[in-house]
């Protein structure tokens, strides 16, 4: 019980506010579904691919964070489908990376990713067709209707005004490793395009401007971590990417169970960053998600969004 | 003549120009005298270099740029069009209005450029501008801000429309060259644009003209552009032509140009016929030789620019008289009028209880008078039992309660907090529009004092409105060309939160003002949506739904509630003349409230109903006015009238190919400029390449220099780059100079050959009024010499010395602030310090083969005197110590002015730094140290403001300055002879060739110590 308030402490909790939920209900007929999994984990489906991004769903508690990972297939197959395209991967920090490996195994989907993502999908015993490597150049790749595109970024400088655990994973580790192992190997955005829909996920919080130069988002996935240390973050994104939809990730601390609902990481300011998203893109509907909730975003027009409730 | 073409830029009018950009912030920069040789040239050289320096310094500080914009281009029939991320948009929309523009222009104008036009969009400042060019290559560079709230460029059908045509007008117009000049162009590069060398008056007046026939909008449809020109008229302000075709410093400023231009230039057309534009452009585009003005009017006309404005005067009365005995007729409703300062003055609050309790029931408003800190000030006003105002026989006193940095309009929370916007820097790189805080009854006059609590970061917010609960806030944000209306969160711990927009807005359109209904409920807000619909929007909070309080091609803004919720007053120009009008909620009936001849705005309700406070305005700008609410003096308001033709149709849906912008198309060099100039040895001849790209990122040079009695190859090449945070250059140069040389006893001449290669970084930090800029660089040096020549040029007063040769390497350091203040009609700056540290070593560590040191600083500070406008004392402290055996550096001289020939002074320039010791020869002490201390009391004497006709030679005014200057050149401090020297000047302030101001310093200088000489002088220079 005291722990538990503890973490309400550090960690405070968060229900999404009615301003920032899609005002429509109604779902049409051409649309992508994205449903939000904590951190920066998405299922994107269209009407015939399902990928995953950078999937985290083990949520390893605090006290357990010392201690070598170990994905918890219960809690990762009750929150993603059973069929799985594709798995993307933006960096190999723990939190975008540690499940992906073990949900490839499982749904047989291509693992998509840096070198040192492709090495903890060795690591897990994949063979080498179940893995797509993304140069430092990046690199596109199609998976079904979705045409994707690894865009070279930036790692935030998350922690202490650093990047967290900078470095490369090169041969494949042994498993289970320390959540410490999980080098961030290089840093990617992942634009997606469904027809004439086009999604940016931005899976940490830096950009490489001169990457973005001409690329287009409809819908931006933003992650909040570490915001602060990108000067002019949020308005260098929405210039480049001129999204219509802007969706704030990667605010919610990750160390307890979905179930536990949405708990801000401290000093998160995602107030600040929807006040900022309102002034520096004027135009975008802003969405802010719960945890499984799907998004059903017409491929028309991303603005016109609609929330479909949890089954 | 491209000296005398110094009016390049070709600014829109607006508060730029309005606000006195002439003498804008130029920090002032010192430069230590540090040059040994006392030979004339060279100290001519150093002079020189202090002015240079002087003028570049600011433009160098403010070149860096964010790294994360990145430019792209797109083509389209006739431009080539620059722009950064983010406005994509924007580009293809100014793209099709471009060609627009062209379809519409090109014909009456008589001309179509040979190449594409370049066009650069930038949204990095808050303000309405754009400028444009013939030289070297046809340019526009435009902001993607529409005009303010009350600005006289804000009466359009379509902001940019408007803004790209006048712009474009100058481009048709300036690069209407034929005969001679085209010949030479073709030739040298691209150099004489006759039509760029005339009175700012006829380019702007042209260009004004064509915006406001070529769309359904523009500044002579504008009722506020009628009132400036009616009000110099009724009040016999109306300025004589050499006043226009120069510089004055009279409201308004720099729109004078604009306004007297536009209405002469309205006038020809509409006399002579339009095709006299045409012709007048094409006459005076084959002149090889300009500044024949009326010459050239003659030809076209008949007449004489003299004799045309006799004609022009007269139809600028008629006008006048008639609008007046319109007004007349239905019986005059004014104030009485509070403020006698003019100038601008913006958005007046009644000081409620509570806030500023010595202040309660006064009026706080914004003002900017030319002659101190701009700012909110807060004025004293007696009201007897009607409401009216009881006047005095002096104004009412005003206190400035928090100086601002431009247009500030403020907002108190009912905790006595007030709320205001002011342009800061954001970024350390742009001037954007932020909202600030003082807490109840705090005071920031200096605004250096951290007591403004600034609330946001780059959301170029202007307007706030603070809820009746204090809860919410509504304000305005710009964006890529779309002010939209916000409503926050706001509370006294957490500032600003939970930003939201309380209605749509259509791409560029604009919201204004907004204002909280005193039940919080509602907010009204001025609208500018495309076609010219400025209106006012009546918005519910809560539900966000927008009722429409008038929907006309009229100017309805400086919307207010009355104190019970009831009433909307707000200034209308419905009938051509801008009045005060109050709308009534529940019914929809409108009654008018002012009429007055010139102009009424921005109305304020004192909160017990009985005072109606306006900002009012008479020929010397804009002033605070008060009027008692009388019901029954309420006028029926005449119907509104739409005079105005449809706007011009914009052909859009092109589909651009947007490209990764390549700097080199724009920066290569395309002219080469040739000068002679006095040199080492004799005369020198040089010719000079520069160019820098359309962003402005990139800037490169080259000269050539020969000299004519030494042919050797001389000269230097240099690169900048302003992409970053910081501007870094490199640059390489040869240079060849005659030294003194001793052998044994005998004196002989060796000429010193001279290699250098230099690189530099500097950062400026910037803040709203100071900023810090660091720098260093270092320069590779190698030292030739050619032993000894002849003895010819030997100069008998040259201290013979040892020379050296061989490669030295030089480290530099500097460091400057300024505070400084400078005021439109100030002299020199007048308040605050600023300071100066710049240390230079040469060591083995820095590849040098010489060791040695040189230090210097310099400090300033101002003090304005209570007693007297604009008389101010200026101390000036600066010294110098160097060591080592650094060739031809480290050491220091001071003396009084070089002597220059005036003739010399005005062709080539030769702009003086102020620090001097005056009362003594030019660079006659000379040392390894030197101290020297300046005080300067310095007075206006008188405003002449007159030239002659359209001539290019203009008096401005006359100062005089008394001054004391005591220092000394030294080896060693026991050697040191300080020398006094006291005297006076008269300055006087001279404007010519329609773009060099100048100001010429009549001296009377007398040494006090040994060596002193009695000496009259005529420099020009500028004030420390």
């Amino acid at each position: 019980m005291k722990t538990e308030r503890l973490y309400e402490r550090i960690f405070p909790r968060w229900i999404p506010e009615a301003r920032f939920r899609p005002v429509r209900s109604s779902v049409a007929e051409r649309a992508v579904a994205l449903r939000w999994l904590g951190t920066a984990s998405f299922v994107i489906e269209t009407a015939s691919t399902t990928v995953l991004v950078d999937p985290y769903l083990t949520r390893k508690p605090l006290l357990a964070l010392p201690f070598a990972h170990e994905p918890d297939e219960r809690a990762i197959f009750q929150a993603i489908p059973r069929r799985v395209d594709a798995i993307l991967c933006g960096h190999s920090h723990y939190d975008h990376i540690a499940d992906a490996p073990r949900i490839a195994r499982r749904t047989g989907a291509l693992l998509v990713g840096s070198e040192s993502t492709c090495a903890w999908g060795a690591a897990e015993g994949l063979p080498e067709a179940q893995l797509v490597r993304v140069g430092p150049r990046g690199r596109a790749v199609t998976i079904g209707d979705i045409e994707v595109r690894f865009i070279p970024s930036q790692h935030g400088k998350a922690l202490f005004h650093r990047v967290p655990l900078p470095g490369f994973v090169h041969q494949p580790p042994r498993l289970p490793s320390p959540i410490w192992a999980y080098k961030m190997g290089g840093a990617f955005g992942v634009h997606l395009r469904v027809g004439e829909l086009s999604l940016y996920h931005n899976g940490s919080a830096d950009l490489i401007d001169a990457e973005l130069r001409g690329v287009q988002a409809d819908v931006l996935l933003a992650c909040l971590a570490g915001r602060r240390g990108t000067e002019g973050y949020l308005r260098r994104l929405v210039d480049h990417l001129r999204p219509g939809l802007v969706v704030p990730t990667h605010h919610d601390a990750f160390f307890a169970p979905l179930a536990r609902g949405v708990h801000l990481l401290p000093r998160i300011d995602l107030g600040g960053f929807l006040a900022e998203a309102q002034v520096f893109a004027p135009k975008a509907t802003r969405v802010t998600l719960d945890y499984g909730e799907t998004l059903s975003i017409p491929v028309a027009d991303a603005r016109a969004s609609a929330l479909i409730p949890r089954a | 003549m491209t000296r005398g073409g110094g009016v390049a830029a070709e600014t829109r009018a607006g508060r730029v120009c309005a606000g006195g950009s002439w003498d804008g912030a130029v920090v002032p920069k010192y430069t230590a005298p540090a040059v040994r040789r006392v030979r004339k040239s060279r100290l001519v050289a150093a002079a020189l270099l202090a002015g240079v320096l002087g003028a570049l310094a600011p433009n160098e500080a403010r070149a860096a740029f964010d790294p994360a914009l990145q430019y792209s281009t797109l083509e389209s029939k006739h431009f080539r069009i620059t722009f950064y991320t983010g406005l994509d948009e924007v580009a293809r929309n100014v793209a099709d209005i471009a060609e627009a523009a062209h379809a519409t222009l090109s014909p009456p104008l008589g001309w179509a450029p040979e190449d594409k036009t370049e066009l650069l969009i930038s949204d990095t400042p808050d303000s309405a501008n754009g400028s444009a060019t013939a030289l070297p290559y046809n340019a526009v560079r435009i902001n993607v801000t529409a005009p303010d709230d009350l600005s006289p460029l804000g009466d359009v059908d379509d902001w940019l429309l408007a803004l790209i045509t006048h712009e474009y007008t100058h481009v048709l117009h300036l690069d209407n060259m034929t005969g001679i000049p085209s010949l030479v162009n073709r030739i040298i590069g691209k150099t004489m644009a006759p039509n760029q060398v005339q009175p700012r008056w006829i380019q702007e007046g042209t260009a004004v003209y064509f915006e406001s026939t070529r769309t359904s909008g523009g500044r002579l449809r504008s009722s506020l552009w009628n009132m400036y020109m009616r009000a110099d008229v009724l009040e016999g302000s109306f300025a004589p032509i050499d006043q226009f075709s120069n510089y004055v410093r009279r409201w308004p400023q720099g729109n004078i140009w604009y306004l007297y231009g536009s209405y002469f230039i309205q006038w020809v057309a509409e006399t002579y016929g339009e095709e006299t534009l045409r012709r007048m452009s094409e006459e005076y585009g084959r002149q090889p030789i300009p500044w024949g003005l009326s010459r050239t009017m003659r030809r076209v006309t008949g007449k004489t620019w003299d004799e045309l404005y006799v004609g022009f005067q007269k139809e600028m009365e008629r006008r006048a008289l008639e609008t007046k005995r319109g007004v007349l007729a239905r019986g005059l409703r004014q104030g009485s009028r509070l403020t006698f300062i003019g100038q601008n003055a913006r958005y007046p609050r009644w000081i409620p209880a509570g806030t500023y309790p010595e202040h309660a029931g006064r009026l706080l408003y914004y003002r900017e008078d030319a002659d101190t800190r701009p700012g909110l000030y807060a004025v004293g006003l007696e009201r007897d039992a009607t409401g009216a105002p009881v006047l005095g026989k002096t104004p009412p006193r005003s206190e400035l309660l928090v100086r601002t940095a431009g247009e500030a309009a403020a907002s108190f929370a009912p905790d006595g907090a007030l709320y205001y916007n002011t342009p800061a820097v954001f970024s350390n790189l742009f001037t954007y529009n932020e909202i600030y805080r003082v807490g109840r009854g705090e005071r920031s006059p200096s605004a250096l004092d951290g007591v403004p609590e600034r609330l946001t970061e780059g959301y170029r917010a202007i307007d706030p409105s603070v809820s009746p609960d204090g809860r919410q806030i509504a304000f305005v944000t710009n964006h890529h060309g779309t002010r939209y209306l916000q409503l926050a969160d706001l509370s006294a711990s957490a500032g600003i939160t939970n930003v939201r927009s309380l209605v749509r807005s259509a791409p560029y359109e604009q919201a204004f003002t907004p204002r909280f209904s005193p039940d919080g409920r509602s907010v009204v807000f001025s609208h500018w949506a495309k076609g010219g619909f400025r209106d006012l929007w009546l918005v519910d909070v809560a539900s966000g739904q927008v009722r429409e309080l008038t929907h006309d091609r009229a100017v309805d803004g400086g919307c207010s509630f009355s104190p019970d919720g009831k009433r909307v007053f707000y200034h209308s120009d419905r009938t051509g003349v801008s009045n005060v009008y109050a709308h009534e909620l529940a019914t929809g009936r409108v009654s008018q409230i002012t009429n007055v001849l010139t102009g009424a705005y921005s109305p304020e309700v004192s909160p017990d109903g009985k005072t109606l406070a306006y900002i009012g305005y008479t020929k010397d700008g804009f002033d605070l006015f008060a009027m008692p609410l009388d019901p029954a003096r309420e006028l029926e308001p005449l119907p509104y009238v739409d005079t105005r033709p449809s706007p011009p149709r914009v052909t859009a849906g092109r589909d651009y190919v947007i490209k990764p912008y390549s700097p080199l198309r724009t920066l290569r060099p395309r002219r080469f400029t040739m000068a002679t100039s006095p040199g080492n040895f004799g005369q020198l001849v040089s010719a000079s390449v520069s160019a820098s790209d359309i962003s402005g990122l990139h800037g490169v040079s080259a000269t050539v220099v020969q000299e004519l009695e030494r042919p050797e190859l001389q000269g230097s090449v240099a690169y900048a780059y302003y992409g970053q945070r910081f501007d870094a250059q490199i640059s390489g140069s040869r240079t060849i100079t005659p030294r003194p040389y001793q052998l044994g006893s005998s004196k002989a001449e060796a000429i010193q050959e001279t290699t250098a290669l230099q690189t530099g970084v500097s950062y400026t930090r910037s803040r709203l009024f100071d900023a810090q800029t660091f720098a260093l660089s270092y320069t590779l040096q190698n030292f030739g010499l050619k032993l000894p020549t002849t003895s010819t040029r030997l100069d008998p007063y040259e201290t013979p010395q040892r020379l050296r040769s061989g490669v030295a390497g030089l480290l530099g350091l500097s460091y400057t602030y300024s505070s400084a203040e400078r005021y439109l009609r100030g002299l020199g700056p007048e308040r605050g310090a600023s300071a100066q540290v710049t240390v230079n070593l040469a060591n083995q560590a820095l590849g040098s083969e010489f060791e040695g040191m040189s230090a210097s600083a310099n400090v300033a500070q101002y003090f304005l005197m209570p007693w007297l406008s604009h008389h101010s004392l200026a101390l000036h402290l600066g010294a110098g110590t160097s060591g080592g055996a650094y060739p031809g550096r480290g050491a220091f001289f001071v003396g009084g002015f070089v002597d220059l020939p005036v003739v010399d002074t005005v062709t080539d320039t030769l702009v003086q730094s102020g620090i001097v010791l005056r009362g003594y020869p030019a660079g006659f002490q000379t040392g390894q140290h030197y101290t020297l201390f300046n005080s300067e009391y310095r007075f206006p004497i008188v405003n002449f403001d007159r030239g002659s006709s359209t001539l290019p030679i203009f008096l401005n005014r006359l100062s005089g300055a008394l001054f004391l200057d005591y220092g000394a050149a030294f080896d060693a401090f026991t050697d040191a002879k300080y020398k006094t020297g006291t005297g006076g000047e008269l300055w006087l302030d001279t404007f010519l060739g329609y773009g060099l101001a100048l100001t010429f310093r009549f001296g009377y200088a007398r040494g006090l110590a040994s060596e002193g000489v009695d000496k009259l002088y005529v420099v020009a220079a500028i004030p420390y």
